[in-house]
Formats: structure tokens, C-alpha cells, sequence
């Protein structure tokens, strides 16, 4: 099995599109702030030279090719998931109590999600196919579940997002997005689909690390390590009052509306 | 079906994100975090109580109906209502403020309790889901004066208690802030 000649122009233009984001990762230092996110990257290339060796080697139709490539998707899609749980961090960790709660939710929100995954995958059918493709969109519903909580917290706190990072999480979030809906039509149409598929996920993948690329082009912003904090009890002081105040207002809101 | 779903749930999600990165955050007045310029978070509408409840007085509405036109009357009713709606905006405005400062003090705090933020986050969903049916109750003019006397009146208590309280905050917070090289 041979690739067509738009499969082959996607996969060279994505492979140049990797290198070329890791580069200017390296080069902006990014393993400082997000190192998880930096290894992604360079595990992405890893990926490319390794399906390439294989595949030369084995053939495309060889059991060693699919286990092995399926091993390593699998892994990527792990250290995506801890990247964009990394980038949350990020947004959030300077924010003590904020991260505090956040941290805990955001780790919920995955256990939960990637628990449905494994039961939802592990009764799809005997099919290989439909057994991956419903496993997968467990998982990135998983991915984009907690950056969306995420930034849900960015958004409730008011804590501004950088621009860096709004890239890059919106690459996340698209290729998430997308490969939801593809992988709902592979476990529809399974092995009629397939082709499609590939070429849907190459391309949303492409797209993802121009956007990531887009991030990385100006250097990234001096990082603020020292947020200006409360004392410890002036949270505890004035957040009981602020509270019991709403709660009265909206027992008397209540009461005008009966 | 679950291609629809999923389908719907993939487009759903994709415009959730592009609201969280892009949608403005705020639209109030912003206070500092840096300098906790928390003067710029005081009520503003509560204060124009003294007004409102003026507006409210059943002797005056006694005397309109008695006295001027029907068409008169009809036009005072309305103008009477525009002026409530507005009035309700306006407390909601004041409730973002009193909201953001909340926000404000919890994402400046080493410690913040779970039950709290979530008892908060409760409460201002309650709030604005009444207000909204209380606007929809004095337009359909269903709501009674006494009723919304009795509103304002607690809203201008608790704004009077807000206001002595930004003071406070104003003058004793700034002075303890401090950075923290740890976080």
C-alpha cells in the first residue's frame, strides 16, 4: 500500500512543520516554561523518523509497523494530555488557591473522562478499528475537558491568558475538536472511512502545529514568578461576609419572586 | 444519532474554546491586582435608592391615576417601568463589581476554600437567573411596588454595608500586600 501523491505532500509538509516548530522551541526556550509541551514536539519528529524506518523495513501491512505505531500514537496522545494539563498549570500555578482547587478538578475531570474512555473502548465490538476509534475520542475528549475547565478558571478568576500560550492551546484544542468527530465517523464507517480519516487527522494536525508555530514566532514574555498574595487569613476574613451577603440577598429575591 | 452528537459535541466544544481565548473578560471597571485598586470596585446604582424609592410611593400613583389623563397616566406607568429596569441593570452592574472583587480576593489568596468558591459560584448563578425573571415580571407588570419596595430597600441596606466595607478594604488591604517570590 503506497501513499497518494496529497497524502505524501501533507505528511512532507507536516513533518517540516514539526521540525520547524521544535526548532524555534528550542530556540525560544520553551522547555523552561513547558517542558512537557517541548518533549511533545520532540517526540513528534522521533515519531516521524521511526514510522519512516519501519515502514521501509517491514512494509506498510506488517504487524510490527501497526503495534509499533499504535504504541507510539498512544504514547504521544498520553504526553499531549499531560501538556495541555502542563499548560493549565502554567496559566494557574502562580495563583496559589486557585491552583489549589484547580489542580484537583482538572485531575478529576480527567480520571473521569479517561475512565468512560477505557469502558466505552473496551465495549465498542470486536473490531479493531472501532475499538481504537472510540478509545481515541475518549481520550481527547479527556484532552480538551481539561483545557477547557482550564481556561473555564482563567475566565471565572479573570487571570489573563498570554498570547503564547492562547496559541497554543487553541492547537490543542482544535486537533482535539476535530479528531472527536472523525473518529465518530471511523467508528460509524469504519474501514470505508479510514482513508478519510488519515487525511483528516494529518491535516487538523498540520493546522495545529501552524498554530503552535504562530506562538513560538515572537519571543516568548518575560514570566511573571511573583504574584502580589494576600496574608494568609484575609481570604477567611472577608469571604464569609461577601458571601452570607448574596445568600441574604438572594433569600429576599426569592421571597419577592413566590 | 452518536454521529450527530458527537458531531454537535465537537462544534460545541470547538466554539466554547474560541470564547474562552477570545471573548473579552471583563467589562467593568478593572482594579489593579497589582496596587488593589479596589475604590474602582465600589456600587455605583445601589446608591440612587433614596430615587427610586421615591418612585415607588403608592400615594403618588394614587394621586396620577385619580387626577391626570388616562394617556397621561399610561405614559408615567411606562416611564415608571423604564426607570425599574434600569435600576435592576444597574444592580446587577454593582453585583459584577461586588463579584470581581470576590474573584479578585480569592485569586490573590495563598488559601481558598473549595465549599466557599463553590457556595459563590452557586449564588451568582441564583442571582442573575431571579433578576432576569424579576425584569421579565415588571415588564409583564406582574410585580407589586410594595414588593419591589421591600428589594430595594434591603439592596440599599446591603450596599450601604458593601460600601463601609470597600473603605475598609481600601485602607487596610494595600498596606498588606506583599509579594510573594514563592508562588
Amino acid at each position: 500500500m503506497s501513499l497518494s501523491f496529497i497524502d505524501k505532500v501533507q505528511w512532507e509538509a507536516g513533518v517540516l512543520l514539526e521540525l520547524a516548530v521544535f526548532v524555534l522551541a528550542i530556540r525560544r526556550k520553551l522547555f523552561q516554561r513547558h517542558p512537557l509541551f517541548t518533549i511533545y514536539l520532540g517526540l513528534l519528529i522521533f515519531d516521524e523518523v521511526v514510522a519512516s524506518i519501519i515502514s521501509t523495513a517491514f512494509g506498510m501491512r506488517s504487524y510490527v509497523v501497526f503495534y509499533t505505531l499504535w504504541a507510539l500514537q498512544c504514547f504521544l496522545i498520553l504526553l499531549r494530555g499531560a501538556a495541555v494539563y502542563e499548560l493549565c498549570g502554567v496559566l494557574l500555578a502562580p495563583f496559589a488557591g486557585v491552583w489549589k482547587i484547580g489542580r484537583s478538578f482538572l485531575l478529576l475531570i480527567a480520571g473521569v473522562l479517561g475512565v468512560t474512555a477505557y469502558f466505552a473502548a473496551s465495549r465498542s465490538g470486536p473490531r479493531i478499528s472501532a475499538i481504537i476509534s472510540t478509545g481515541e475520542r475518549g481520550v481527547e475528549l479527556a484532552i480538551i475537558g481539561i483545557l477547557l475547565f482550564g481556561l473555564a478558571f482563567c475566565r471565572y478568576y479573570q487571570i489573563q491568558i498570554e498570547r503564547y500560550i492562547l496559541w497554543i492551546a487553541l492547537g490543542f484544542g482544535f486537533y482535539s475538536s476535530v479528531q472527536i468527530v472523525n473518529n465518530t465517523f471511523l467508528g460509524q464507517f469504519l474501514l470505508s472511512y479510514f482513508p478519510l480519516w488519515n487525511r483528516l487527522g494529518v491535516f487538523s494536525f498540520n493546522i495545529s502545529t501552524v498554530l503552535w508555530g504562530f506562538a513560538l514566532w515572537k519571543p516568548l514574555p518575560v514570566p511573571k514568578f511573583a504574584v502580589a498574595a494576600l496574608e494568609p487569613g484575609a481570604y477567611e476574613a472577608l469571604a464569609p461576609r461577601m458571601t452570607s451577603g448574596l445568600r441574604s440577598l438572594n433569600a429576599r429575591l426569592l421571597e419577592l419572586w413566590k | 444519532m452518536t454521529l450527530l452528537v458527537f458531531t454537535a459535541l465537537g462544534g460545541v466544544i470547538f466554539v466554547s474554546l474560541i470564547w474562552l481565548l477570545f471573548a473579552p473578560n471583563w467589562s467593568g471597571p478593572r482594579a489593579a491586582v497589582d496596587s488593589l485598586e479596589i475604590e474602582q470596585l465600589e456600587p455605583l446604582h445601589c446608591r440612587h435608592f433614596p430615587q427610586i424609592s421615591m418612585l415607588l410611593r403608592l400615594d403618588d400613583q394614587a394621586f396620577v391615576e385619580q387626577r391626570a389623563p388616562a394617556s397621561l397616566a399610561r405614559m408615567w406607568r411606562q416611564e415608571r417601568r423604564r426607570i425599574l429596569l434600569k435600576y435592576l441593570s444597574g444592580l446587577t452592574e454593582d453585583f459584577a463589581r461586588l463579584e470581581h472583587l470576590a474573584r479578585l480576593i480569592a485569586s490573590l489568596s495563598p488559601e481558598v476554600s473549595r465549599k466557599r468558591e463553590w457556595e459563590w459560584f452557586r449564588l451568582g448563578l441564583q442571582f442573575r437567573l431571579m433578576l432576569r425573571l424579576l425584569n421579565v415580571r415588571i415588564v409583564l407588570g406582574s410585580l407589586s411596588l410594595p414588593q419591589f419596595a421591600r428589594l430595594t430597600d434591603f439592596v440599599a441596606s446591603q450596599a450601604a454595608d458593601l460600601e463601609s466595607r470597600m473603605v475598609q478594604l481600601a485602607g487596610v488591604l494595600p498596606s498588606r500586600l506583599r509579594v510573594n517570590p514563592s508562588a
